[in-house]
């Protein structure tokens, strides 16, 4: 089997767990999945985090059977002026044809502003914060899709993660703009569910993970006080999460443009 | 604290989209309510792109006492946002009211047609308007009037598409249920206890938006058809109607902050 895995915001928290998790499966897993080839496309901003990251993984399956190709981009995804051309570039030199099953990981994100309504940031600090987790993110979906529909043949699987939140379904006071973010998401992956059989969409919500994006939402001044009990604690590693995604997809086992927890997934 | 309840008390309305279509038609529902239950201190501040004499003319003939002010503005314009609020928000000031009400209903169906079509631009269009711009608007509204006035209120103008994916319509789902989220974690959020927070969701109203739909090349055609049959069927929600219950609804503060209501059972939806 010859997969294609693309994860944006790679290179740390979920996103690096989520890159791991598929590229440094044990022999075993590998075997089970009769993988003989992988090439990973990697988007975050820092080039230094990327690189170690992608040695991680060509360490990893140097004992392996599995030939890895690896492409890492450091690339600002909030930035809507740059975008298209980062999209050009990630995928100008892969040929979605050639893969048996194709994976687009859409990650990359941000927390915003943390607090009550009504003191939200500026109008500026919106729609930055916006641009990058509603508009940014739909529009590489987008891009993936239309992709898709040009190059795909009907024997490939194909599959798009919206990471998504429990903020998206469920109201929590003081996280209104990433909850804004979320549904947003979830909605519009849902919809692109309906429109294109062709591809299956899952808004995964990974659960509360202890992550760099965590210790932002404990530090946040603002954050509502009946919250902290939620945060101050121990909580997911993100590659249990991430072990959960992958067995999900390589399962299938998931309505396309559903919304899934972590929560709901049986060990 | 029913808006009704003294009749004496400053009412302060503020109103997005008030041009035309259901915009139009809440502004006025509100002149023929407050004609009705004698509140004599109204004052409305109408806002939209283009000029809304009609809807002022209307609401005259309703209530000959409101004091009425149009705002031509451009909600989309983030540049000109802040200082134009700013304005309105100067000249109508919380300690003018005691009670305030903002009626978020100004937005765009965005481009209609399937997500792998849509462009970047199209994009960024549609989550500036309908998510940047309302939330921005109703939170300054927020922090403006509720620490000040007796009760301040908001309804967020939602969509049966806020909770249902609809095939070629994504932006507007998506804006939508953004929307919804937001203003449900703003009622959460009520540091003063007097902010009363909407989602309403007014049936399919027979007005440009749909019609647009219906006559719309890229739309869905199991939509498509839907939307077709509203008409055929007389279906289409009059939008006097969906915007009375509203009002109604505003007035004697009869729903629970944070709450959604459809106005049209959403199982009617089938397509």
């Amino acid at each position: 089997m010859q997969m294609l895995l693309i994860v944006t915001g790679a290179s740390k928290g979920l996103g690096k767990a989520i890159t791991t998790g598929f590229c440094c499966m044990d022999s075993s897993e590998q075997q089970r999945q009769q993988l003989d080839r992988l090439h990973v496309v990697l988007a975050a901003r820092s080039a230094n985090l990327l690189e170690e990251l992608g040695r991680t993984i060509m360490h990893h399956n140097e004992s392996t059977k599995v030939r890895v190709t690896l492409s890492c981009f450091a690339v600002d995804l909030s930035d809507l002026d740059q975008l298209d051309s980062h999209f050009d570039r990630m995928f100008q030199e892969v040929n979605l044809s050639g893969f048996d099953r194709v994976v687009f990981v859409n990650n990359a994100g941000s927390l915003g502003y943390l607090g009550p309504c009504s003191s939200s940031p500026s109008l500026m600090g919106m729609k930055a914060t916006i641009e990058f987790n509603v508009t940014s993110a739909l529009w590489l979906s987008s891009r993936f899709a239309q992709l898709v529909q040009e190059n795909s043949k009907d024997t490939q699987k194909v599959t798009l993660i919206n990471i998504s939140s429990l903020l998206a379904v469920e109201a929590f006071p003081t996280m209104g703009i990433y909850a804004a973010g979320k549904a947003a998401r979830d909605n519009y992956h849902a919809t692109m569910a309906k429109e294109m059989p062709r591809i299956k969409v899952l808004n995964y919500a990974p659960g509360p993970l202890e992550t760099d994006m965590v210790k932002e939402i404990r530090a946040a001044p603002k954050l509502d006080k009946s919250l902290k009990p939620a945060f101050d604690k121990k909580l997911i590693d993100p590659h249990d999460s991430a072990k959960k995604l992958v067995n999900l997809v390589f399962s299938d086992k998931f309505e396309s443009g559903s919304h899934v927890d972590y929560y709901d997934i049986s060990s | 604290m029913s808006i009704l309840a003294s009749s004496a008390s400053p009412v302060l309305l503020f109103a997005t989209g008030a041009s035309k279509g259901l915009g139009k038609a809440i502004a006025v529902s509100f002149a023929k309510a407050f004609q009705k239950k004698k509140i004599t201190k109204a004052q409305a501040v109408l806002m939209a792109r283009s000029c809304m004499d009609d809807t002022e003319n209307l609401m005259v003939q309703e209530h000959n006492a409101l004091q009425i002010c149009q705002r031509r503005l451009d909600l989309a314009d983030l540049n000109t946002l802040e200082p134009k609020f700013q304005d309105i928000w100067t000249q109508f000031p919380p300690s003018s009211a005691t009670h305030a009400l903002l009626i978020n209903c100004a937005g765009t169906t965005g481009t209609v047609g399937p997500t792998s079509h849509l462009t970047l631009t199209e994009i960024e269009k549609a989550t500036r308007l309908n998510l940047v711009s309302k939330l921005w608007v109703s939170s300054r509204f927020a922090q403006t009037y509720s620490p000040v006035c007796a009760t301040t209120t908001i309804a967020n103008i939602s969509s049966m598409c806020s909770i249902k994916a609809t095939p070629t319509m994504a932006l507007y789902c998506a804006t939508s249920a953004g929307r919804d989220i937001f203003h449900q974690v703003l009622a959460q959020d009520d540091d003063n206890n007097n902010l009363r927070v909407l989602n309403y969701a007014p049936g399919s109203c027979d007005t440009d938006m749909q019609s647009f739909l219906r006559t719309h090349d890229s739309l869905d055609s199991h939509v498509q058809a839907y939307c077709q049959s509203l008409e055929t069927d007389q279906k289409l929600v009059d939008p006097n109607e969906t915007a009375d219950e509203l009002v109604r609804r505003l007035l004697d503060q009869d729903f629970e902050s944070g709450q959604r209501i459809e106005y049209t059972d959403v199982s009617t939806y089938k397509y």
